[in-house]
């Protein structure tokens, strides 16, 4: 007699089939999830899905307004896939990105050049601080070995009080402003819009850029095979000549950079002001976007894409159906969660076996 | 009849294991009486790790039954395996290496609650090494302990979790000589307090010292015999399916002009102590020196020092007179020196990366593999593939992981890198750990024929009878000094034994 019954085993390779199966099921998991969240809320969750697609995709201008949105998470995305591809566990996204935005204004409060010398100087800057942030935190790891997630953290912390400061002590803030903000960016040095009329700006136009150069550095390039080497095995890596010190420093200047260029992407291209709360949150986002698209630059991109949508579609969904947008950080951690369980699950799965008794 | 009073110990029935369409254990039965020792023997991918797997419970069987004492039992996990008392000492030691002995022993444990009470514990490990006599520092750092003394930490753990039933796999692999006589010592110990030990070897002198043998070929059972019924040779035509010889023909050459020079060399350990100490050696082209030496006597700490990961103190180091003391990895696979590691998933792969990516790593950047910054795929590609062929590596793909190949295969894969990098000098340490006969034969060939192209070699080995049948010249190594160097022909193992031991000997060359 044969009786059969069903064993779980792990998948050898689960595939880009079963990423992209894996990936639709967790967002739908995490749609009837938040659908039941708003139900017990009191709301009627048909009606605010529906004003949340109307919001993201309804027209091609709430299109480009989640576009808009997805930049800076793009950003701070790559950010975090280029140091967690090395296995270099930084979270400073949100201090590079603050200080990105920073040093972009500081140099916009006393440069007074045309808009065609200034932009670039602007993005330029951007890099630059977040760069310079991110290999502070390279320098203290190779130089007096501290742990890269405290420097990290901490480092986070000074600059969002350093903005704080700027701005309670006046230095950063108009004479008669009333809320804790900067003074409006002059025209000249905010990002242009891509064309006449459009919404998008030419910080949308950098992710898409980033995102390709990023795709092609990490898998095309020999500094990317030797970044994912030192990621696998740093001592194997190092018997091969690469240089974990050097290596250390240029990830973390490089993930920096980026994150530093979402700051000026978000405040250049849509705040036209630096505050604390308008830049409040991307660095985590972005953590969540890196390790939904496993840490790869293209899925980034889709990634930061469905969550720039969501940001989008969520502010309309708030005046539509009155469903606060705050829902949309809560949905937000409900995907990364299904996520992070689907993708565990998928590394199984159910096989039927046979047995004779 | 007797077994029907006594079930046996454990006894496995027509087990078998798939992965895809490939079978790594076909319709395996056999038997294990308590107080044996029982030893798998068979070539690497026999199925011999996969079937010790099956039994401690790592993977299932797609069908066939184990029973245990005569009852029927289904593993989970390694966690349902030692809940019967069967424990499992594996080839790559599971351990964490920034943690002491003792929390690597207790972190295995349910039993502890919340906190770890290390003293009382401390008191049963005690009593077990002092049992079966085995000296261990239980608060020492693992990374500090040299592989074999890591063994003894996953032995005294599944001891300690109250296994009566041990699979080891490959246990003398990171032994010398002596220490491996001492395992079997206490393995015997541990049979006559009625455990018993399935044994996975390919060593023949030690898989005769076991009580019973399972010979394995491609995933089959081709033999199953007491170990005093059978010779050597038996059994090595058993497990390959055809006569082989060891014997290597090595040819007289005479070496040529010095190429590696290595004088008064001093190197510290990770401790801070001087694990080399003031070592000068000369290596000719067309010679192979070999290093004999207990493990943990300097060995690794002079060939991180060649290879140019580890700085030296003091000495020199150079290649066909080029000055390398002080260089770099970079610097050293430059001028031409390969390196062949002892630990070949730590230092001389990234288990992550596919078999293309570790035949190239470390040349990413030579012409033939990129276009400045931008790696050349296709040239890397028909590399890859050609060294597939060429060292006949048993993988799926050029795409595959690298670390779900078998030891053999991974070995091959730095064997195709380094040969093809290196052009004056190879540094071969413990190349040949863990491999089987058909595989160490190769390496031994290989070793040679670029010793008649012309290329230094150093080579280290736990195994003299490696050393005697390869080396030109032989060097015995001892707290980080030389102790003498012999011509190959003018010494024997008895020599070399004492010396490895410490003992000055009278007649050095």
């Amino acid at each position: 007699m044969t009786i059969s019954d069903y064993r779980i085993e792990k998948r050898a390779d689960v595939g880009m089939i079963g990423l992209f199966a894996q990936a639709l099921v967790a967002i739908a998991l995490a749609f009837i999830a938040s659908g039941l969240l708003l139900t017990v809320l009191g709301f009627d969750s048909v009606a605010a899905f529906d004003a949340l697609r109307k919001g993201a995709f309804g027209t091609w201008r709430n299109v480009q307004g989640s576009l808009v949105h997805a930049a800076p998470l793009a950003f701070t995305g790559l950010a975090v896939a280029v140091a967690f591809r090395a296995r270099i566990w930084s979270i400073g996204q949100e201090g590079q990105l603050f200080a990105g935005a920073m040093l972009a204004y500081f140099f916009t409060t006393f440069l007074n050049l045309p808009a065609i010398i200034t932009v670039p100087l602007v993005i330029l800057a951007g890099a630059l601080g977040g760069g310079l942030i991110g290999g502070l935190s390279g320098k203290l790891k190779t130089r007096f070995n501290v742990d890269v997630i405290v420097s990290t953290v901490m480092l986070n912390y000074i600059i969002a009080y350093l903005l704080s400061y700027l701005l309670t002590s006046r230095i950063w803030m108009a004479p008669d402003e009333y809320y804790l903000q900067t003074d409006r960016i002059p025209q000249e040095a905010r990002l242009p819009n891509l064309w006449r009329g459009a919404d998008l700006h030419l910080g949308v136009a950098l992710a898409v850029l980033a995102i390709i150069v990023l795709h092609v550095l990490i898998n095309r390039t020999t500094f990317g095979f030797s970044m994912r080497a030192f990621g696998g095995n740093p001592v194997a890596a190092r018997f091969k000549g690469i240089e974990p010190r050097r290596m250390i420093v240029i990830v973390l200047t490089l993930s920096g950079a980026l994150a530093g260029l979402g700051g000026v992407v978000q405040s250049f291209g849509v705040d036209f002001r630096l505050s604390q709360t308008f830049l409040y949150g991307y660095g985590s986002a972005g953590l969540i976007v890196a390790v939904i698209a496993g840490l790869r630059p293209l899925s980034i991109g889709l990634v930061a894409f469905i969550f720039g949508a969501l940001a989008k579609g969520g502010l309309f969904m708030q005046v539509m159906a009155d469903v606060s947008s705050a829902i949309i950080s809560a949905m937000q951690a409900i995907i990364l969660m299904f996520f992070l369980v689907t993708s565990v699950l998928f590394q199984y799965r159910l096989r039927r076996v046979d047995r004779d008794v | 009849m007797q077994s029907e009073q006594h079930p046996p110990h454990l006894e496995v029935r027509k087990l078998t294991k798939m992965f895809g369409a490939l079978s790594a254990n076909s319709d395996v039965s056999f038997k294990v009486v308590r107080g044996e020792i029982l030893c798998l023997l068979g070539e690497n991918g026999a199925g011999k790790s996969t079937l010790s797997s099956c039994l401690c419970g790592f993977y299932q069987p797609d069908s066939g039954q184990i029973f245990c004492d005569g009852v029927p039992v289904l593993f989970n996990s390694p966690r349902d395996a030692i809940a019967r008392g069967i424990g499992m000492v594996h080839q790559h030691f599971v351990l964490v290496q920034s943690m002491t002995v003792i929390e690597n022993i207790v972190l295995g444990t349910h039993d502890h609650g919340w906190a770890l009470g290390l003293d009382e514990t401390a008191e049963k490990i005690r009593n077990l090494c002092i049992h079966y006599s085995i000296s261990l520092d239980l608060y020492a750092k693992v990374w500090q302990l040299s592989v074999g003394e890591q063994q003894w930490v996953e032995i005294v753990k599944v001891l300690f979790f109250g296994a009566e039933l041990l699979i080891l796999d490959e246990p003398t692999a990171v032994l010398t000589p002596r220490e491996s006589e001492k395992l079997f010592a206490i393995l015997r110990k541990m049979t006559t307090d009625h455990l018993s030990i399935i044994l996975i070897s390919h060593k023949l002198g030690e898989v005769l010292q076991s009580d019973q043998i399972v010979v394995l070929r491609k995933g089959k059972i081709v033999g199953n015999v007491r170990a005093v019924d059978v010779t050597e040779s038996d059994l090595t035509s058993m497990m390959v399916g055809r006569p082989i010889m060891l014997r290597t023909n090595r040819k007289d050459i005479t070496p040529g002009a010095p190429m590696l020079q290595v004088s008064n060399l001093t190197v510290l350990s990770d401790k801070g102590q001087s694990a080399v100490n003031d070592m000068s050696f000369t290596v000719h082209e067309h010679e192979i020196l070999g290093i004999a030496g207990v493990s943990g006597n300097g060995q690794t700490e002079l060939f991180e020092a060649l290879v140019g990961v580890r700085d030296s103190e003091a000495g020199r180091i150079q290649l066909s007179g080029v000055d390398l003391t002080h260089q770099g990895p970079m610097d050293v696979i430059a001028n031409g020196i390969g390196y062949i590691p002892d630990d070949r998933f730590r230092s001389g792969l990234v288990g992550s990366f596919s078999v293309e990516e570790n035949v190239i790593l470390g040349l990413q950047k030579r012409e033939e593999f990129a276009d400045g910054p931008i790696l050349n795929r296709r040239h890397i590609r028909d590399f890859a593939e050609d060294a597939i062929d060429r060292f006949g590596i048993v993988a799926r793909s050029v795409q595959t992981r690298t670390d779900t190949l078998s030891g053999g295969n991974a070995q091959k894969i730095i064997l195709a890198r380094e040969f093809w990098s290196a052009t004056k000098c190879i540094l071969a340490n413990q190349p040949t750990r863990g491999l089987d006969v058909g595989i160490i034969e190769y390496v031994h060939q290989i070793l040679l024929e670029k010793r008649c192209e012309g290329f230094a070699i150093v080579l280290a080995s736990e195994e003299l009878e490696d050393i005697l049948a390869l080396s030109d010249r032989i060097a015995v190594i001892f707290k980080g000094q030389i102790m003498g160097v012999f011509r190959a022909g003018e010494t024997n193992i008895d020599q070399l034994g004492l010396l490895m031991a410490g003992q000055m000997v009278e007649n050095v060359a």
